[in-house]
């Protein structure tokens, strides 16, 4: 009997580790993004459009949108919350596919809810889920700037980036953005964890009749 | 079919003599210490992939399993035979396991007699859920794969005897099993010794050392299929019986006396999986997918179901039809013949999967460090490539050529071997013209460049 209770406290032993190991890791500091040195700060109400159709992936998003031609990345590929996203925003004249690099780009990014809050449809307008930046000229490739910003909740975000250049004149893009919590799979880990420790348990007791029934 | 069994390979040179090997591989300390630093390396990449970064460009397991470990292991199989499986900190979860918690029950007879058709489809499986889950590119995805292959592991090893898992249900045993048997190590046992032995240890074990993990009695054995080279044997036989030799690679093919379907099916199975990988890789594949979506309204997912599909039965079909054509030389029955050639496909599999890693493990490899920095905090960025694509790409080309080369040749020794020289070529010659075919393919398949996993 003590044998079996012994099992049975190294089985749940070692199914906790199974457990604690990827808890340790979600509490590891995660590696400091040194991208660029954007300007971070909260802003006010902003009215702005947007869809969430996008996957949080490194997609190249293209708009065209009057003279100018944009595309926008994102790095990492799936942002998660609280942890730096570099916006690298590429920005090219449309007629001669000259990169533009007098540009002044302003970047705000705003959380939808997707109607949760009355004021404004599908928008969460508080300070921590409306994110503003300014682009700096990046030195990666000829027109492309790029600003650092810290999405706070998990969710489908807009990013809407205002463009202003004194030669082309001023345009608005639109682009999704989705947060996703970078957390493991408890309900995987839990079932498989789960599943081991049915079986050591279920193992002991044939165990136990194999060892039973040789005494006897 | 069966032939009396009569050992192969050089006798003579055996390595065992070298004697502070034979200490080292009779000594505690094998394999565990290699053992140890796989276990070690593996916790740091099962925490990394179910919870570090969702980014697969940041995540050090998934640049440790997928750019470095996967590249390496069929070099490792065909250098080393099964080495790596003797290592495997599966292996060591499962041993552990046993001796803790282990009801030691006999490995049911449904998975002696299916483990290989288990290991196929699972295999089959995975690659194709790849693809339409994310394994590879995912690190959530590969750290569930590892979960799933732990939870597994642990059962089986609680209720079943030896390494049950390893031998029947590892989704990479056959792939392990055909691949070091067209290597250039074995590990053989001396008949004439073990005539006159009593205790066979090897596979019993002793008090010092457990038999053979792997369920195998080295003096029947005639391949490398399920050696893991644990060096048990070697440690437990008291009779000195036990050569580790080097041999002429993929001679295994030609000097075996019994096929077997289930590995034959792999083998060219394989044939089209790593065609699949390469064509996914190709413009023409989205072409497809976006004309099989506008024109009939297929996802992406049932899209690439059909080619999967299309790439796994055409090289079946293939080598059917070889062997139907065959069968009018050889007189041999269809299923037959495509067990004994299914083999002569290997080398072509082995160099193929070993082109398309060649890629990832010189063209992304240096993100194996800039991912382990990322661990202490040290965010590094920067080329990843070892060598520019070119130089790959000749790699690779040779890589293919020598495969084909050596799909080819072993179909004529077995042929040769089996019905005669005056017979081998008019048998062999459908085999050698579906080989060549493979490797054209394949060859042309690598002219483009491939994607990226990081």
């Amino acid at each position: 009997m003590k044998k079996k209770l012994l099992s049975l406290i190294v089985l749940t032993l070692v199914s906790f580790m199974i457990f604690a190991l990827p808890t340790m890791a979600d509490t590891k500091p995660a590696a400091p993004d040194t991208h660029s040195e954007a300007d971070m700060k909260d802003m006010s109400d902003q009215e702005m459009s947007g869809h969430s159709e996008a996957e949080g992936q490194t997609e190249v998003i293209v708009a065209k949108e009057g003279k100018f031609q944009v595309s926008v990345q994102s790095e990492p590929e799936k942002p998660a919350p609280k942890k730096p996203v570099n916006i690298m925003i590429t920005v090219k004249n449309e007629a001669t596919g000259e990169p533009v690099l007098d540009a002044s780009i302003n970047v705000e990014m705003m959380l939808m809810e997707a109607g949760e809050h009355g004021n404004m449809a599908g928008m969460d307008s508080s300070s921590a889920t409306t994110l503003q930046g300014q682009a700096k000229l990046d030195n990666m490739e000829p027109g492309m700037y790029s600003v650092t910003l810290t999405p706070t909740k998990k969710g489908d975000w807009t990013q809407d980036i205002f463009i202003s250049s004194p030669t082309l004149g001023e345009t608005t893009v639109s682009v999704p953005l989705t947060v996703t919590k970078t957390g493991p799979n408890w309900i995987l880990i839990g079932s498989v964890g789960g599943v081991v420790v049915l079986a050591g348990i279920f193992a002991q007791i044939l165990k136990r009749k194999q060892n039973s029934s040789k005494e006897v | 079919m069966s032939q009396p069994l009569k050992p192969k390979s050089s006798q003579k040179r055996n390595f065992l003599k070298f004697k502070p090997l034979k200490w080292f591989l009779q000594s505690s300390l094998y394999p565990s210490i290699f053992q140890w630093a796989a276990v070690l390396v593996f916790a740091v990449i099962m925490v990394q992939t179910l919870a570090g970064p969702t980014s697969a460009h940041d995540n050090f397991g998934t640049a440790a399993t997928w750019v470095l470990w996967w590249p390496l292991l069929p070099l490792f199989f065909f250098l080393f035979g099964r080495f790596w499986c003797a290592v495997c900190p599966f292996a060591w979860v499962s041993d552990l396991t046993q001796k803790v918690f282990g009801a030691n029950r006999k490995a049911p007879n449904f998975l002696r007699k299916y483990g290989l058709w288990i290991i196929d489809i699972t295999f089959i499986f995975i690659t194709w859920a790849d693809h339409i889950w994310g394994v590879v590119e995912s690190p959530r995805g590969s750290g569930t794969l590892l979960l799933l292959i732990l939870g597994g592991v642990m059962v089986t090893a609680m209720f079943f005897e030896r390494r049950t898992w390893c031998r029947y249900l590892c989704f990479l045993g056959s792939l392990s099993g055909n691949y070091s048997r067209a290597g250039m190590l074995e590990l053989r046992a001396d008949r004439e010794i073990c005539k006159t032995c009593t205790t066979r240890d090897c596979y019993k074990g002793n008090k010092k050392t457990a038999g053979c993990p792997m369920f195998e009695f080295p003096m029947a054995m005639e391949n490398n299929a399920n050696c893991n080279l644990c060096g048990n044997c070697i440690k437990s036989c008291p009779h000195d019986s036990i050569r580790l030799s080097p041999r002429k690679p993929t001679s295994e093919f030609w000097s075996m006396t019994r096929a077997h379907f289930e590995e034959s099916f792999l083998a060219i199975v394989i044939v089209g999986i790593v065609f699949v990988q390469n064509i996914t890789m190709l413009d023409f594949y989205q072409s497809y997918l976006k004309w099989a979506g506008m024109t009939l309204g297929l996802s992406k997912d049932i899209a690439f179901t059909i080619i999967f599909i299309i790439a796994m039965t055409t090289p079946v079909l293939l080598l059917y039809a070889a062997s139907a054509v065959s069968k009018r030389y050889s007189g041999e029955t269809i299923r037959n013949a495509f067990a004994r050639f299914g083999y002569a496909v290997i080398p072509l599999d082995l160099a193929s999967h070993m082109a398309h890693n060649l890629f990832h493990l010189l063209a992304e490899g240096k993100s194996i460090y800039y991912t382990f920095m990322g661990l202490f905090g040290v965010h590094i960025e920067g080329p990843t490539d070892f060598v520019s694509d070119p130089t790959i790409q000749i790699m690779q080309y040779v890589l293919v050529i020598a495969g084909t080369l050596g799909s080819l040749y072993t179909a004529y020794r077995i042929a040769k071997k089996n019905y005669g020289t005056q017979k081998a070529l008019s048998v062999a010659m459908p085999y050698l013209v579906v080989i060549s075919i493979f490797g054209v393919l394949n060859f042309l398949t690598f002219v483009v460049r491939m994607s990226m996993r990081m």
